[in-house]
C-alpha cells in the first residue's frame, strides 16, 4: 500500500497550479527573455485540423506558466547538482562565466554556404567600384573560442574557425579582418560579458583597432577615451537562458577626449540626436540597448570629423558597440541591419557617397542569418 | 497528447479526474455510473488523440465499428447452429484482421513498398507520403486481438458500444502502449471499482513513468543527440560507446516510463494492465532480453503468430522458420524502413544462436561475462535500430569496434563522461531492481513516520522537478511516431 498523502500533495498541487496558470493574467513581454510571450491562441476549426492549435497552445501554456523564470531556475539548479556542466547550449564557465556553445548544425547548414556565397559576390561586386581594401569583412568568433580558459573541464566546443577560413577564403585575405588571434591575445581581459553573448566596449575597441590600421587609418588609442562604467547591473540573454543566480555584468562607454560632435538619426525621419548612446535604456533589462538604440533598420551618423570618407555599416548587433569607435573617422556613417532593413541598399551607398564597407557579423549569425541573402539585390 | 506535457497535466488531466469522479458520490446515479465513467473516457480518449491528429480520429473511429460489428459477427455465427457458422466465424475473423493489417499497411508501409518497388523495378509509381496515424500499431494490434479472442472463446463479446469505443481509445494506453489484450480488460470495461489504495498506487506510478521519460530519458537523449551529429571521421571509440549507451538508456528509460504512466493512469481509472518492462538491462541472453523488454508485445506475437505457426512443437526447422517470421515481423513493426527490418533479423539470428548452442555456453561461464555479451548484443541492436541510413550504422559500429579514424578518444569523449557521468551513475541504478529492492528495507528500519515524510518529499519533488523540466521544455522527443 502506498501512502496516501503522496496522493492528496499531488492533487492539491495539480490543481493549484491549473487554476493559478488558468487566472493568471497574461504577460506580454518578457525581460528577462528579451521576447514577446506566446499569447492564448484563438480557437479555430482550421488550426485545429492543421494542428497549430495545439503547437501554440502548447507554447503559450509553457510561456505563460505561473512563475515561469522561477521553474527555469529550478531546473537549471537541478542540472547543476547532477554536475553537468553545459545546459540549454550554455557553457557553466569558470568564474560565473556562461558561455554559449556554438552550435554545430548551423554552421554546417545549407544557409550558412548560401550566406558567404553571397558575401563574397556583394565583396567582390562593391570592390570593382570602391576599390581594393575598401570593402572589409570581419566575422566576430563566439566567446568560446576565444575564452578556452574559462570554458569548462575538457569542454570542446565546435571549432568556428572552420567557418571562419571558409569565410576567408571565399572574400579573399584582402578583405578579411582575422579578428581571432587578436581577441585571443586579449583573453585574460574582460573582452565579452560573462552574462551575454556580446562582446564587451573594449572588446570591439580591440577589434576597432585592427580594422582601422587595415584600412589605412591610424586607431585611437584608449587613453584618447574616458573610460566610465555606465551599468553594473546587466544580465544578458544567456543568463535568462539558464537563470541562474551569477552576478552581473558592468557596462562602459569610451568617451572621446578629442573634440567631436555627432548627430544621429534613425530610420531616416526620427527627430535627430547628438549622442550614440540611449541612456533610457539602463534602466531596462536589455540594456544592450543602451549602444545606437540597438537593432534599428538604418541608421544615420553625421560627425563633425573632416575626413571625406563614408562609411556603411552592415551588420549584425555586434557592431553596435563597435560603431561608436569606427564613426568617428568618417564624416557620415551608415548602419544598416539586413534583418529590418527593406529599402534599396545600391541607392544608400550612391545617395551617402559610401566610400568604404564594412559587413561586421558574429559568425553564428552570418551563418544562420537568412536575411544576408538579400544582399544580391545591392546591385 | 503527450503524458509529459503541460496542457496534459494542467488541463486535460485535472479536467478528467474531475468529470470523471463527480458523480460517484451520488447515490441516484449509481445505474448510470459505469455508462457515465464510460462515456468520459470516451470522449475524453478522442480529445486527448485529437489534439495533436485531428484528422485521423475519423480512423480510429471506423477501426471501432469495424472491430465491434466483427466481433458481433464472429460471436453470432460462432453460437449459430448453422452446418458452416464455424466457418463464417473464421471468415468474420479473417475480415476483420485483413481489414486492420490493410490499415496499418496503408497507412505505416505503403510509403516503404512503393519506394522499394520503384527502387528494385525503376519505375517511379506515386507515394502517397502520409503522416503515420500515432499509435495506429497499437490500437490495430489491439483491436485485432480482440476478435481472435472472441472466436477462440478467450473472450466474450463486447455489445456495449461505449464499452467497446473505451477499450479501442483509452487513453493510457493509446499512443505508447503496453498493447493491452481485450482479455486483460475486459471485466474491468463494465465492472470496475476505483478505491483510494488504487488511486493512490496509480499516482506513485505514474510519477514514477513522468520522472523516468522527462528527468532521465529527456536529459541523457540531449547526449545521444550530440553524439549523433558527430561526424563519421571524428567519432572515437569511447565517443560511440558513450553515445550508444546513452540512446539505450533514453530509449528504455522514455518507453518503460510511458508504460509506467499508461499503468499508473490506468489504476487511477480502475483498470488493471499488465507490465510491459521488467529491468531488460539485467539479462544475461537475448532470450532473457526480449522476456523481459516490452513484455505485451513478445506476447501479443507468440499468442497470436508464433504459436499459431506451429511454435517449438513441430521440429527444429519449422522452429527456425517461425523464429524469423515472428522476428522479422517484431522489427517492421517497429519503423517502415529496412534497418528495422535488418534489427528483426539480427534478433532472430542471436536467437536461433542461442537455442542453438550459445545458452549451454554461456550458462558456463562466470556471470559477468554474460552481462557483458547480453550488453554488447543488445547496443549493436540499438545502432541498427537508431541509423536509418544503415552505411551510417555501419560507420557508427566500425567506429564501436575501433576502427575510427578519430582514434579511442579525445576532448570530446572525456567532456561526455564528465558532463554526464552522474546521470549515468543513476541511470545504472535505475536499469537495475537496485532502488525497488533496497529501498523498502531502508524505510523499514527508520521510524515510519520519517520515512512516510522521505518518500512523499520524494514524489512531490519529482513532480516538482519535472514541471520545472516541461516548462523549460526545449527538449521534449516523441520517440514512437515511427511504431
Amino acid at each position: 500500500m502506498k501512502s496516501k498523502i503522496t496522493a492528496i500533495c499531488f492533487l492539491l498541487l495539480l490543481f493549484g497550479l491549473t487554476i493559478f496558470s488558468i487566472f493568471k493574467p497574461p504577460t506580454i513581454f518578457s525581460e528577462k527573455e528579451n521576447r514577446y510571450l506566446e499569447q492564448k491562441p484563438v480557437f479555430s476549426f482550421s488550426s485545429l485540423l492543421d494542428g497549430s492549435y495545439s503547437a501554440d497552445y502548447e507554447t503559450y501554456l509553457s510561456d505563460q506558466f505561473p512563475g515561469r523564470d522561477q521553474w527555469i531556475r529550478i531546473k537549471s539548479m537541478n542540472e547543476q547538482l547532477l554536475q553537468k556542466k553545459d545546459m540549454n547550449g550554455v557553457y557553466l564557465g569558470k568564474d560565473q562565466y556562461l558561455i554559449e556553445q556554438p552550435d554545430r548544425t548551423v554552421f554546417e547548414s545549407s544557409q550558412s554556404q548560401k550566406n558567404i556565397d553571397c558575401l563574397s559576390d556583394f565583396v567582390q561586386r562593391q570592390t570593382s567600384h570602391l576599390g581594393q581594401s575598401h570593402v572589409q569583412v570581419m566575422v566576430v568568433p563566439s566567446a568560446s573560442q576565444i575564452l578556452t580558459e574559462k570554458l569548462p573541464l575538457f569542454a570542446s566546443p565546435y571549432e568556428e574557425e572552420r567557418f571562419l577560413s571558409s569565410v576567408r577564403s571565399s572574400v579573399g585575405d584582402d578583405h578579411f579582418i582575422d579578428v581571432t588571434p587578436t581577441l585571443s591575445s586579449h583573453q585574460q581581459e574582460y573582452i565579452y560579458y560573462r552574462t551575454d553573448h556580446h562582446w564587451t566596449t573594449l572588446g570591439a575597441f580591440y577589434a576597432y583597432q585592427q580594422w582601422a590600421n587595415s584600412i589605412g587609418i591610424s586607431p585611437y588609442a584608449q587613453n584618447d577615451f574616458t573610460i566610465k562604467t555606465v551599468s553594473d547591473s546587466f544580465y544578458g540573454t544567456i543568463q535568462a537562458k539558464v537563470n541562474l543566480p551569477v552576478s552581473p555584468d558592468s557596462m562602459n562607454v569610451f568617451l572621446p577626449n578629442f573634440p567631436i560632435t555627432y548627430t544621429v538619426t534613425y530610420n531616416e525621419s526620427e527627430p535627430a540626436k547628438d549622442s550614440l548612446y540611449e541612456w533610457d535604456a539602463l534602466k531596462i533589462r536589455d540594456k544592450y540597448r543602451f549602444y545606437l538604440n540597438g537593432n534599428q533598420p538604418i541608421t544615420h551618423i553625421q560627425t563633425s570629423s573632416d575626413s571625406g570618407r563614408n562609411l556603411l555599416v552592415i551588420k549584425d548587433s555586434f557592431a553596435n558597440s563597435f560603431i561608436p569607435f569606427a564613426a568617428n573617422h568618417f564624416d557620415q556613417t551608415v548602419v544598416v541591419d539586413l534583418r529590418y532593413f527593406n529599402g534599396d541598399g545600391q541607392a544608400l551607398i550612391d545617395n551617402y557617397h559610401i566610400t568604404d564597407i564594412l559587413v561586421l557579423y558574429q559568425a553564428s549569425f552570418l551563418a544562420k542569418e537568412s536575411s544576408v541573402i538579400q544582399l544580391n539585390r545591392w546591385q | 497528447m503527450v503524458f509529459s506535457s503541460l496542457p496534459f497535466l494542467f488541463r486535460f488531466l485535472p479536467i478528467l479526474l474531475i468529470l470523471y469522479f463527480l458523480p460517484t458520490g451520488f447515490k441516484m446515479f449509481r445505474p448510470w455510473l459505469i455508462a457515465w465513467k464510460n462515456s468520459i473516457l470516451l470522449i475524453g480518449s478522442l480529445i486527448f488523440y485529437a489534439w495533436g491528429e485531428p484528422v485521423y480520429i475519423v480512423l480510429m473511429l471506423f477501426s471501432t465499428l469495424v472491430d465491434y460489428s466483427h466481433g458481433m459477427l464472429v460471436n453470432h455465427f460462432k453460437n449459430s447452429s448453422s452446418a458452416n457458422g464455424r466457418k463464417k466465424a473464421q471468415l468474420a475473423v479473417l475480415s476483420s484482421v485483413l481489414i486492420n493489417l490493410f490499415l496499418l499497411g496503408f497507412f505505416k508501409y505503403s510509403d516503404f513498398l512503393i519506394e522499394t518497388i520503384n527502387r528494385i523495378t525503376g519505375l517511379s509509381l506515386f507515394s502517397p507520403n502520409l503522416p503515420l496515424p500515432i499509435g495506429i500499431s497499437f490500437y490495430t494490434f489491439q483491436t485485432m486481438s480482440y476478435t481472435i479472442d472472441v472466436y477462440r472463446g478467450d473472450a466474450k463479446v463486447q455489445k456495449n458500444l461505449i464499452a467497446f469505443g473505451t477499450y479501442v481509445t483509452l487513453f493510457p494506453q493509446l499512443i505508447a502502449g503496453p498493447i493491452v489484450q481485450y482479455k486483460t480488460i475486459a471485466d474491468q470495461l463494465t465492472d470496475r471499482k476505483e478505491n483510494w489504495d488504487s488511486f493512490s498506487y496509480g499516482i506513485h506510478r505514474f510519477l514514477i513513468g513522468l520522472g523516468k521519460k522527462v528527468l532521465l530519458a529527456n536529459t541523457i537523449g540531449l547526449l545521444w543527440d550530440s553524439v549523433r551529429a558527430i561526424p563519421q571521421a571524428e567519432l572515437t571509440t569511447l565517443s560511440a560507446w558513450i553515445g550508444i549507451f546513452a540512446f539505450g538508456f533514453q530509449i528504455y528509460f522514455d518507453f518503460s516510463g510511458y508504460s509506467d504512466m499508461a499503468i499508473g493512469l490506468g489504476r487511477m481509472f480502475g483498470f488493471h494492465f499488465l507490465e510491459n518492462f521488467n529491468y531488460p538491462y539485467i539479462s544475461k541472453s537475448i532470450t532473457e532480453f526480449w522476456r523481459r523488454w516490452h513484455i505485451s508485445l513478445g506476447t501479443w506475437f507468440r499468442e497470436y503468430v508464433y504459436i499459431p505457426l506451429g511454435g517449438n512443437r513441430k521440429g527444429l526447422p519449422l522452429q527456425i522458420r517461425n523464429i524469423i517470421i515472428v522476428w522479422l515481423l517484431t522489427g517492421i513493426w517497429h519503423g517502415a524502413d529496412w534497418n528495422f527490418l535488418f534489427w528483426g533479423a539480427y534478433f532472430a539470428l542471436l536467437l536461433i544462436l542461442e537455442k542453438g548452442f550459445l545458452l549451454r555456453f554461456l550458462s558456463r561461464i562466470p556471470s559477468f561475462f554474460q552481462h557483458c555479451y547480453a550488453v554488447c548484443a543488445i547496443a549493436v541492436g540499438w545502432v541498427i535500430f537508431s541509423f536509418e541510413d544503415m552505411e551510417k550504422g555501419f560507420y557508427y559500429l566500425s567506429a564501436m569496434f575501433g576502427f575510427s579514424d578519430a582514434g579511442f578518444l579525445n576532448r570530446e569523449s572525456l567532456y561526455f563522461l564528465t558532463n554526464y557521468g552522474v546521470l549515468f551513475f543513476l541511470l545504472l541504478f535505475g536499469s537495475t531492481p537496485f532502488f525497488a529492492r533496497f529501498l523498502p528495507k531502508l524505510l523499514n528500519r527508520i521510524p515510519s513516520g520519517i520515512g512516510m515524510l522521505l518518500e512523499v518529499t520524494a514524489y512531490v519533488l519529482i513532480f516538482l522537478l519535472c514541471t520545472a523540466y516541461l516548462v523549460d521544455a526545449t527538449y521534449n522527443p516523441f520517440l514512437y511516431f515511427r511504431f
